[in-house]
C-alpha cells in the first residue's frame, strides 16, 4: 500500500472530512491516521472548525430569503416580459467553461447587407411582437408624476432631517393611529419608518413616508382614488397593475395604481433594481397577499 | 400590428418563458443565500441575484436541457460577483497587491451579538476566493467538483483553498477562544 507523508495527509485531510477523496487514498490516510497522533489532532481540529462555521451560519436567520426572492422573480419576470433583455445564442454551454456566457455564435452574415436588411426587419417584427405579448407588468413613462416625485424626494428629505413639518417619532405612532393609516413593512430591505407628513405632487394630495435605509432616505408615497383622479388628468397613460419606473439623475422612481386606485410611489437614491424591488413588494402585499396597509 | 405574428410564434414565445421560470426561480431562494453570504453589502446579493436570473435568460437557449440548472446558475452568479469585484476593485483610491497570507488576515472584530464564535466574522475577513470555497462548500454542502464548474477552477485548487482557508479560520479564532481554543 502507498504510504503518504504527514505533510501530504495534511494537504488532504479537508478532502478527507468531505469524503471527496478516491476510495484508495481515502484507505491509505485512515491507515495513517490510525497510526499518526499528530495528524489525528489535526482532523480533530479541522473537523471542530467546520463544525462551528455550519453552526454559525445555521444560526443566522435567513426569514427573508423566500419573500425576497418571490419579489425578483416577480421583478424579471417583469423584465422579460416588457421585452428589454434581449436572447443570445452560444457555442458552448458546458458547466466550467469559461465560455459558458461570453462567445456569441460567429456568422459570416453578420457584414452583408442582406443580413443587415434581414436584422432591421426583425426588429420591427419583434417590436411589434414586444407591443402585443409583452408589457404585462411595467409600461413606458413619458409624464411628469414621477419626474415630481423624485423632486419631492429631494425637497422633503432635506426638510424632514430638520423635522419641521414632519410626524415622527411618537408623534408618527400617534398621526397613523388617528388617520387609521398602516405604513407598508419594509424591514426586509433595511429600511426603517422615520416620518410621514402631507405632501402635494402636482396638486394632487399624497401622505409622504420617509423610511431609512442607513443614512440615506428613501420616499414611500401613498395617494388615495383622490390623488388618482387628479393625476389622471395629467396623464392617462398609467394603467392599473403595471409597474413605472423613471430616473432623475441619481434618484431612481418607480410606480402602481392599484385595482382599487390607490397610487403608491417609491423614490430614493439607491439602484434602480432595489426601487423596483421595494416597489414590487408594496404591491405584492396590496394585491396579492391582501395585507392591510394604506388606509383601510 | 398583431397580423405581423402567428398564433404558433406566440404559443412558442410563451413556452419558452414557461420553460425558463420552470427551470430556474425555483433556484431563486438557494442563489440568493449564497450571494448574501459572498456580498458584503446587504442589497448587493439581490441585485447580483437578479442580474443572475436576467443574464441567465439571455442565454437560455443555449442552456442545455437536462444538465445542471443550478451549477449552470451558479457559474452565471460567480461570473456576476467577480464582475462586481472586479469593478470595485478599479474604482477604489487604494488597491492592495499583496497575496493572501494567513499574517494579513488575522486582524478582525468578531460580531459577537449573532456570531458568537466569531467564525463568520473569520470567514468575512477571508479574502474572497478562499470565502466563496468555505460558503460553496462548508455551508451549501456543495461537492467539490460543483465548486469546480461554479468557480471555474481545478478541483484540486477547490481542495488546496478550503484547506488553507480552515487554517486561516483557526488561526484567527484561537486567540480569540483562548484556552477553550485548546481543541482546535
Amino acid at each position: 500500500m502507498q504510504k503518504l507523508s504527514c505533510h501530504k495527509v495534511n494537504d488532504l485531510l479537508s478532502a478527507y472530512l468531505e469524503n471527496e477523496l478516491d476510495t484508495a487514498t481515502t484507505i491509505v490516510i485512515a491507515t495513517h491516521l490510525e497510526s499518526c497522533k499528530s495528524c489525528s489532532q489535526e482532523l480533530e481540529s479541522i473537523s471542530a472548525v467546520t463544525q462551528l462555521i455550519k453552526e454559525s451560519f445555521a444560526k443566522r436567520k435567513d426569514e427573508s430569503i423566500q419573500a425576497r426572492a418571490k419579489t425578483i422573480n416577480d421583478l424579471v419576470r417583469a423584465e422579460i416580459t416588457s421585452g428589454t433583455v434581449s436572447t443570445k445564442v452560444l457555442i458552448d454551454v458546458k458547466v466550467g467553461s469559461k465560455s459558458a456566457e461570453k462567445i456569441e455564435r460567429p456568422s459570416r452574415l453578420h457584414r452583408s447587407f442582406f443580413f443587415k436588411a434581414v436584422l432591421a426587419a426583425s426588429l420591427v417584427a419583434v417590436f411589434s411582437f414586444v407591443s402585443i405579448f409583452a408589457l404585462k407588468y411595467y409600461g413606458s413613462y413619458t409624464g411628469p408624476l414621477l419626474a415630481g416625485a423624485a423632486r419631492n424626494h429631494r425637497l422633503c428629505s432635506l426638510i424632514e432631517e430638520t423635522g419641521v413639518g414632519w410626524y415622527t417619532g411618537e408623534e408618527l405612532r400617534l398621526f397613523a393611529e388617528k388617520l387609521d393609516f398602516i405604513p407598508p413593512e419594509l424591514s426586509q430591505f433595511g429600511l426603517k419608518l422615520d416620518g410621514a407628513h402631507p405632501c402635494k405632487v402636482f396638486k394632487a394630495p399624497f401622505l409622504h413616508l420617509m423610511y431609512m435605509k442607513g443614512s440615506e432616505p428613501i420616499s414611500v408615497y401613498y395617494g388615495s382614488n383622490v390623488a388618482v383622479e387628479r393625476l389622471r388628468k395629467l396623464e392617462d397613460n398609467f394603467e392599473p397593475g403595471k409597474i413605472y419606473s423613471f430616473e432623475s439623475g441619481d434618484v431612481k422612481v418607480s410606480a402602481f395604481i392599484t385595482s382599487k386606485d390607490r397610487i403608491w410611489i417609491v423614490a430614493g437614491k439607491i439602484s434602480s433594481n432595489e426601487v423596483g424591488r421595494i416597489t414590487a413588494s408594496i404591491k405584492s402585499d396590496v394585491e396579492v397577499d391582501k395585507k392591510q396597509i394604506g388606509f383601510n | 400590428m398583431s397580423d405581423n405574428f402567428s398564433n404558433d410564434e406566440n404559443l412558442q414565445a410563451r413556452q419558452r418563458l414557461k420553460s425558463f421560470e420552470d427551470s430556474v426561480f425555483l433556484h431563486t431562494p438557494i442563489l440568493l443565500r449564497v450571494a448574501t453570504r459572498m456580498c458584503k453589502k446587504s442589497g448587493e446579493a439581490d441585485d447580483v441575484v437578479q442580474e443572475t436570473l436576467l443574464r441567465a435568460w439571455k442565454y437560455w437557449d443555449s442552456f442545455e436541457q437536462g444538465t445542471n440548472c443550478r451549477a449552470w446558475l451558479f457559474r452565471i452568479m460567480v461570473n456576476v460577483v467577480q464582475r462586481r469585484r472586479e469593478t470595485i476593485a478599479a474604482t477604489a483610491e487604494h488597491v492592495s497587491v499583496e497575496e493572501p497570507t494567513i499574517s494579513n488576515v488575522l486582524k478582525f472584530e468578531p460580531k459577537m451579538e449573532f456570531d458568537e464564535s466569531g467564525a463568520i466574522a473569520a470567514i468575512e475577513k477571508l479574502p474572497s476566493e478562499y470565502k466563496d470555497v468555505i460558503v460553496l462548500v462548508l455551508v451549501e454542502e456543495f461537492s467539490y467538483k460543483e465548486v469546480s464548474a461554479m468557480l471555474d477552477i481545478p478541483m484540486g485548487t477547490v481542495m488546496s483553498r478550503l484547506h488553507r482557508a480552515r487554517l486561516m479560520i483557526k488561526k484567527m479564532l484561537k486567540p480569540l477562544w483562548g484556552e477553550q481554543a485548546a481543541s482546535i
